[in-house]
């Protein structure tokens, strides 16, 4: 009972504690448009025939002709109702429009990190147990590489080898030919799928950017656990759980990593907002129907609805997601209490 | 008596970047039964390394390269990984020096307890509980079935250094060695903790082994005792011999460096010279660089300890000839530190 | 006889105790100066370290003696397309594989492809470096007064702070230089883009410097100069500054790698400037001829990848070299 009410104490904090975090955000985001200039002049800049009369008009029905700071508080209230106003562009209400693509993004992102997290730790403690071995010294190699090497060249290789030239190139790697389209979250009649179907070919349409987002991931979280393990696999704890009988597996897996996750879930709450914001590369790369790749699209067009809606959701995401990871840290580390 | 282990010619390396640290270098003894046993030496003789090698548990880059450790009639060291971990704790326990790191911070104390002892007994969760509560009460902790739940850091420090006796104590090993367990205790709580660790020994009917570099902890809680030196015996011993009769120049100057309980601080005699580097330990016996009877014959050959009075074992090759002056120093600075 | 070797041995084992102590003491009471000396030691033994700054140096040459090498004509202008109407036999050719003339071959516009790269190391490194330069100014401002003073001062820009680490920095980057280079400046593209990664990068920078300046300011020695009347600017630039300069050139050397990333990311999305060398720009331009001409993404792929290793190298060198902890 006291835990819940803390708990829920913890909660309220944070969020009340995350609401000026996200204004700070938009106000800035509000203020980079704003300087921008008129967006209606933009937007019709090098349409023929528009009269004033039609600039006018246009202005007035995206609130254009009032001033700066009564427009924000207008989007504010209006966000509050959840109505995210109309996109330029599409002309449709930008709720509709983007609950998709934030469906696609955390999809794609959770699954990838998800992945990174699960190899990650796997290979890690393996490391940590055999320090400066063969497949140590491979590992710690190729984390380093995963770290160097951008983003979307691991995406664009990837779609060489996978999709471009599969047949031949995963012949010639595996001894057997692997395709995965490069394109798009779904196929394109997904929508007449029954449902096994649609699983699947969803699956299959995200293997190859999951995966290379895992690499990026991965070579970051995989030094962690290995730094993190080998300085706990030399705590007296864990010799202890030794002298006490228990299986290697336990005193590894249980007494040794749960030590060592702490500082992971750590970086992990940190780089969550790095790897959210990284999106639009790897959207564009695989042309995945999230928030990023239409946030570019968006921004060739200088949508401003569709941008602030974007980088709204976005942040609510990155400040949930903050929140979450420092209630996981106070549960695995019970020296730090939630509060 | 019989004894309940031996050791043979046990030899424990550790391979660094910087050499091979022979911390045990060929040390043998016996546990008998029925009898607290003693090890000391100061840090760095190898005391710990001892227990951890008999475990098998020897940390990296550290390997048992050579000996035995015969317990119920089987070497120890011969027996496969799996074998071993039904041992520990069950039969060979330890508890470790420092509490404050011995006991894992993320989860609770009582947890650590009850999965020992189902590792080793057939027991459900709920029996476990049982079992660990009642140990705790055993070692005097209040409110035991609330404290259960609680996490290494809500304990005090004794009392985490008796939750880790607890620990080591709760699948009733028939051996515990006890790893300095008062080194991380003030004066007045490593009394409790002794008493208590002597009260346990006759509860549970184990045999004890004192690790420790304290000669006061040694007078007062054990029967034999073994001295160690940069991973070699000096001598084994029952505790009165040793006390009042040592048989090798290392032993008499570690007595004369126990402070009596009157005696002042700077009566302390301390030991010229430091401990040996054990990547390049000094050939012949380990101690001839430090000891005041060193002839060329300590310098050739690496001593064993073989009986020179009966149940008494001292590794010095010159005991018969320096004897008498041994004596003869050790009951003059007993008398200094008397008279002061 | 015996007694030689004895002596010998008790000598040899004196002279390495002596050297074990003089090793030490050198470790403990040298500050300052020589402090970087020690520094410099460690990084040496480190290998990986050693193999980031060999790379480090190629680049830098490639870097500094790219125009040069134009000017004496080893290499080819940049931006030249006359490559484009040289017949095949001579290399020539919109985008020409590698041979004895162009040894990267040529790009779309018929452009040398080597020379490219070496101008766009000119490129990358500026990039990073300069941007970081203006981060950890930005950091150091921040940090330090937020450190320094504490209380609401702190208060107030650890918000700030914490505001800049939530918000999706990448995709505020994107608009902030798409508003900078369509509407407001045009033909700034380069600088522009420096000067957003400047301003975005900051933010760990300066809660790791705020934490620098907490433990630091309580230092005795920083205490006396204040009785002994210097001023507060004078403190944190002299005093504590100095000492909190190793983790400091960690993050600025790890920052260097991110940086050059983030400009490839923005060029590769098209949002760099076209009228500057940039490898992220190169492979921008080729994408969609990728599965072709896979070379003329590779080249400045590989490129990147080496640039942005070394700084990881280095940096991870550094940290070990400077680590408190294995001040010993």
């Amino acid at each position: 009972m006291i835990e819940i009410t803390r708990l829920a104490r913890f909660l309220i904090r944070r969020i009340l504690f995350s609401i000026p975090v996200f204004f700070g955000v938009t106000i800035i985001v509000w203020a980079l448009m704003y300087a921008a200039g008129d967006p209606v002049r933009l937007l019709l800049a090098g349409v023929p025939y528009i009269t004033p009369e039609v600039v006018e008009n246009l202005r007035r029905y995206y609130h254009l002709d009032r001033p700066v700071w009564e427009q924000y508080l207008f989007w504010v209230f209006n966000l509050v109702q959840g109505n995210l106003g109309e996109s330029f562009v599409y002309n449709q209400p930008v709720l509709q429009l983007v609950i998709p693509w934030t469906i696609e993004t955390v999809k794609l992102q959770l699954s990838a990190l998800a992945l990174a997290l699960f190899l990650a730790i796997f290979i890690g403690v393996y490391s940590a147990r055999h320090p400066y071995s063969i497949t140590d010294m491979a590992v710690t190699t190729l984390a380093l590489l995963g770290v160097s090497m951008p983003i979307f060249v691991w995406g664009i290789f990837g779609i060489l080898i996978f999709s471009s030239y599969a047949h031949s190139a995963t012949t010639a790697l595996f001894g057997f030919p692997i395709y995965f389209p490069p394109v798009g979250a779904h196929a394109w009649n997904y929508r007449t799928f029954p449902f096994p179907l649609f699983l699947a070919d969803a699956i299959w349409h995200m293997i190859l950017p999951m995966c290379v987002l895992a690499i990026t991931y991965m070579a970051l979280y995989v030094r962690l656990v290995r730094s993190g393990m080998r300085e706990t696999l030399e705590q007296d704890y864990v010799l202890a759980a030794r002298a006490s009988g228990l299986s290697d597996r336990k005193v590894v897996y249980k007494h040794a990593l749960r030590n060592a996750l702490i500082p992971l879930i750590t970086y992990v709450g940190l780089a969550i907002a790095t790897s959210f914001a990284g999106a639009p590369i790897t959207e564009t790369v695989f042309t995945w129907p999230g928030m990023g790749y239409y946030y570019v699209q968006a921004l060739y067009s200088l949508d401003f609805p569709l941008i602030m809606a974007v980088i709204s959701i976005l942040t609510i995401l990155i400040l949930a997601a903050n929140i979450i990871v420092d209630m996981t840290y106070g549960f695995i580390d019970p020296r730090i209490t939630v509060e | 008596m019989a004894n309940i282990m031996e050791i043979e010619n046990l030899k424990t390396y550790f391979y660094t970047e910087a050499g091979v640290v022979k911390a045990l270098d060929g040390i043998s003894f016996n546990i008998e039964e029925d009898v607290t046993h003693g090890l000391v030496g100061e840090s760095g003789s190898g005391k710990t390394v001892t227990a951890l090698s008999v475990l098998g548990i020897v940390p990296n880059p550290g390997r048992i390269v050579d000996g035995r450790v015969i317990f119920e009639g089987e070497n120890l060291l011969e027996k496969s990984d799996k074998e071993m971990q039904k041992l520990r704790g069950d039969k060979i326990a330890i508890s470790f020096q420092d509490p404050s790191t011995s006991l894992n911070p993320v989860f609770t104390v009582g947890s650590q307890i009850a999965e020992v002892i189902m590792r080793h007994q057939d027991v459900t969760k709920e029996e476990a509980k049982q079992a660990v509560i009642e140990i705790m009460e055993a070692v005097r902790i209040p409110e035991a079935e609330q404290r259960y739940y609680e996490y290494p850091h809500q304990f005090s420090t004794g009392m985490r250094q008796r939750m880790a006796i607890a620990r080591s104590l709760s699948a009733r090993p028939d051996i515990l060695f006890a790893d300095e367990p008062t080194t991380a205790l003030d004066v007045t709580i490593e009394a409790q903790v002794l008493n208590l660790m002597q009260e346990l020994q006759d509860k549970f009917g184990m045999d004890l082994v004192m690790i420790t570099h304290d000669m006061g902890v040694i007078a007062e809680m054990c029967k034999r005792v073994t001295v160690l030196y940069a991973g070699r015996v000096c001598e084994t011993a029952n505790v009165d011999s040793v006390f009042h009769e040592p048989k090798h120049p290392y032993t008499q100057a570690l007595l004369t460096s126990v402070p009596s309980v009157l005696g002042k601080i700077k009566r302390l005699s301390v030991i010229p010279g430091t401990i040996p580097d054990l990547i390049h330990p000094p050939s012949g016996c380990r101690f001839h660089p430090r000891c005041a009877f060193a002839k060329d014959v300590c310098k050739k050959e690496m001593p064993d300890a073989v009986e020179v009075a009966k149940g008494h074992e001292s590794a010095c090759v010159r005991i018969d000839e320096i004897n008498d002056e041994l004596q003869a120093r050790l009951k003059k600075a007993r008398e200094e530190q008397a008279s002061d | 006889m015996e007694d030689a070797e004895y002596i010998r041995e008790l000598e040899t084992r004196e002279r390495e105790a002596e050297k074990r102590r003089e090793r030490i003491e050198e470790e403990v009471e040298t500050r300052g100066a020589s402090q970087w000396q020690l520094v410099w030691r460690r990084f040496r033994k480190n290998k990986p370290a050693l193999v980031g700054a060999g790379i480090l140096i190629i680049i830098l040459f490639m870097a500094v003696s790219a125009p040069f090498l134009t000017y004496i004509g080893i290499l080819a202008d940049p931006n030249s397309t006359q490559f484009l109407i040289d017949p095949p036999e001579l290399g020539g050719g919109a985008r020409a594989l590698p041979s004895i003339f162009h040894l990267l071959g040529t790009d779309k516009l018929g452009r040398d492809v080597l020379s490219r790269i070496f101008w766009g190391a000119q490129t990358a490194l500026i990039v990073g470096i300069v941007a970081m330069i203006i981060s950890t100014l930005i950091a150091f401002t921040i940090g330090g007064l937020a450190g320094y003073f504490g209380g609401r001062v702190d208060a107030g820009l650890m918000v700030v702070t914490d505001v800049f680490l939530v918000m999706p920095v990448f995709l505020i980057m994107l608009l902030m230089i798409k508003i900078l280079t369509v509407v407001v400046v045009s033909g700034f593209g380069l600088w522009v883009v420096i000067g957003v990664l400047g301003i975005f990068g900051w933010p760990q920078m300066a809660r790791m410097i705020r934490a620098e300046f907490f433990r630091l300011k309580t230092l005795d020695y920083v205490e006396a100069a204040r009785e002994l009347g210097a001023s507060n600017p004078r403190i944190m630039i002299r005093h504590i500054l100095p000492n909190a300069l190793g983790p400091i050139i960690v993050v600025f050397t790890l920052g260097i790698a991110y940086n050059i990333l983030a400009e490839a990311g923005l060029s590769f999305l098209g949002f760099g400037d076209a009228s500057t060398v940039s490898w992220g720009w190169m492979i921008n331009m080729e994408l969609e001829i990728v599965s072709v001409h896979p070379l003329l993404v590779l080249f400045p792929a590989i490129s990147i990848f080496f640039t942005v290793l070394a700084f990881n190298l280095m940096g991870d060198g550094l940290a070990d070299a400077l680590d408190p902890r294995l001040w010993r």
